[in-house]
């Protein structure tokens, strides 16, 4: 792009508007030139911007900081010293558990993280200005997503200091030879914590999208956190319970979209192809939902 | 610059806008006139690609809104009627990223947004968090963003709505100043905004288009073909005032009441010549002092009022 820019039009005239076109021909474009505007038009660039904004807004919201603190707060206390009070054997089993205590908290959490999304660019009438944007439906919604996927990867980071602490006084060490180089490192099953930590990638992609999609529905933010609640419960615990006390076809069914057992391999260091698929099936699926609710506004 | 035919959008079987077609040449200034829930916002959603018709077709710049949205999108920029806004972004970061949302180039971003925020008296209120704005001030910023990607179409929903009498007056002055660099229309339902601000007046009643005029020629097409009305304050006997204007060459009708302190009022008709000069002359070299004289049009608000409240074709 900048190599481009450096050519002949230094001189070019600010406001680039062509002079009187014959009216009712398809108007030549104002000149746009170099790279930037056919890759503006594949519309990444406005997906970027809207995640931008909104992970930004995580930032400044006192919402996005309450929250934030809570997760923190509860996981450390309730997941972490809780067992290093007690003089047991700390570990990161409440985080990376698929039916631990980050995943349990998310399913309540999540929804606020989301609720406001569409919901409030709806009610305050923003969404109008986005939409008359040159600004797909499309490139609104992944926006949307990204933007309260990437906040929810910086909460959850947070529990990587747990990691290093962990590492730190784990009592078993054993020597690495790395580039010739000789280190003491812990005996930590990684392979373990690294499908833990992709496990965990894929909760929030799936309940973020799931939360995208509630708050489509609604204008009233608490409207869609209940409904986004409803949905993870549904999603996380009640199919998997349900299955067991239904009749095979159904019961198999449930067992299969019960997103808790699907976690439950990560933890077990196990990333199979059809788990992956699984998650990310649900996610694109919220997302091409919450698109289609975007566009009927224009049939009704 | 924008075409429209037989725009029809209905809201389950409510028709909201019915059959209406018109054209904006470029440069234009066009005032949408109607009552609140006339079909201005509906019509303007619809060009602006928001929700889609459920009949008719409509152009802008030569792309069709409904196949070509994107491209429409690009040229036309909108302020809708509630002025929406980031509340929590300040001034400059909501025309960057509208600007970025909107495919302005980035070296041209700078100058666009410095254009925006003077071209609409934000200067000083560019770092300004948004939502302590005041409403005026508001209005402004929702005008910048409609203005910084240098669109071809300026589409304002009511854009002095809620607004005091002097922040009214600064809006409206701001629009005539687009008005020379863009084609614009604005929908409003206070006469005088329309007549002080536009070239070109369309009036929706009920969804239909009622009339489609310049303001000036409403209202003279409205007087009902009788052409120049002429009111004249006289001193001097009501009686021999009315014979002497009688006698004009032109006048069909003069009506005369007598006012207090010898004086009265004199109405006449004459619709097919002007006949002020004459008038004047009769009563001066009738020895009556001439006090007052205006030839009367109707004004927009009697305009629309007669045209909003006929009966309705069934």
């Amino acid at each position: 792009m900048a190599v481009k820019s450096r050519e002949p039009q230094v001189l070019e005239p600010l406001p680039e508007r062509e002079p009187d076109a014959q009216a009712g021909q398809a108007g030549p474009q104002p000149e746009r030139s170099g790279l930037y505007d056919p890759l503006w038009r594949t519309g990444l660039f406005n997906v970027g911007t809207i995640a931008r904004r909104e992970l930004a807004s995580y930032f400044v919201s006192p919402l996005g900081w309450v929250v934030g603190a809570l997760l923190v707060f509860l996981v450390s206390l309730l997941g972490y010293w809780g067992s290093v009070i007690a003089q047991q054997q700390a570990s990161l089993d409440s985080v990376l558990n698929a039916r631990g205590l980050l995943a349990f908290l998310m399913v309540f959490l999540m929804p606020l993280y989301t609720m406001r999304l569409l919901a409030e660019e709806r009610r305050s009438g923003t969404l109008e200005i986005l939409l008359t944007s040159p600004v797909r439906d499309w490139e609104l919604v992944i926006g949307k997503w990204l933007g309260t996927f990437l906040y929810y990867l910086v909460t959850v980071a947070f529990t990587l200091v747990y990691l290093v602490l962990l590492m730190r006084f784990y009592p078993n060490q054993a020597p690495v030879h790395i580039l010739g180089l000789s280190l003491n490192v812990p005996t930590l099953d990684y392979g373990t914590l690294l499908s833990g930590y992709a496990g965990l990638v894929l909760l929030g992609a799936t309940f973020a999208a799931i939360g995208v999609f509630t708050s489509s529905l609604t204008q009233n933010q608490i409207i869609a956190a209940i409904a986004g609640i409803g949905i993870l419960l549904g999603f996380w615990f009640a199919f998997g319970l349900v299955a067991n006390f239904v009749q095979p076809p159904v019961g198999d069914f449930l067992g299969y979209v019960d997103g808790s057992a699907r976690l439950d391999a990560f933890s077990r260091g196990q990333v199979q192809l059809k788990d992956v698929v699984f998650f990310l099936t649900v996610t694109t699926g919220a997302l091409f939902l919450t698109t289609r609710i975007l566009e009927s506004r224009k049939w009704r | 610059m924008i075409e429209v035919k037989g725009l029809s959008k209905y809201y389950d079987d409510r028709p909201a806008v019915q059959d209406i077609t018109f054209s904006v040449p470029r440069g234009e200034v066009l005032g949408f006139l109607g009552p609140n829930g006339a079909g201005k916002s509906t019509t303007m959603r619809i060009l602006t690609g928001f929700i889609s018709a459920s009949a008719g077709t409509a152009s802008i710049a030569g792309y069709d809104v409904f196949q070509n949205s994107l491209e429409v999108r690009r040229r036309v920029g909108y302020l809708p009627e509630t002025t929406p806004l980031y509340n929590e972004m300040r001034v400059v970061d909501y025309l960057e990223m509208m600007c970025r949302l909107r495919g302005v180039a980035p070296r041209r971003r700078a100058a666009r947004i410095e254009y925006a925020t003077e071209a609409c008296g934000l200067t000083a209120r560019r770092r300004d968090i948004i939502g302590r704005l005041s409403k005026g001030l508001r209005q402004r910023v929702g005008l910048a963003q409609a203005v910084v990607h240098d669109p071809e179409v300026l589409i304002l929903d009511e854009p002095t709505a809620g607004l005091d009498p002097g922040q009214t007056r600064e809006t409206r002055d701001l629009i005539v100043e687009l008005g020379k660099q863009h084609t614009v229309i604005l929908s409003s339902h206070i006469l005088p905004e329309v007549s002080a601000t536009c070239e070109r007046v369309i009036i929706i009643n009920q969804g239909r288009l009622v009339a489609d005029d310049t303001p000036q020629n409403l209202s003279r097409s409205l007087s009902g073909g009788r052409g120049a009305e002429i009111e004249m304050t006289v001193r001097g006997d009501p009686e021999r005032v009315r014979q002497r204007v009688r006698a004009v060459k032109g006048v069909t009708v003069a009506e005369v009441s007598p006012l207090t302190d010898g004086e009265c009022r004199v109405r006449i008709e004459a619709p097919d010549r002007d006949a002020r000069e004459d008038l004047a002359k009769a009563i001066v070299t009738g020895r009556f002092g001439l006090l007052e004289m205006r030839s009367r049009t109707l004004s927009l608000e009697e305009v629309f009022l007669q045209l909003t409240t006929e009966e309705q074709p069934a």
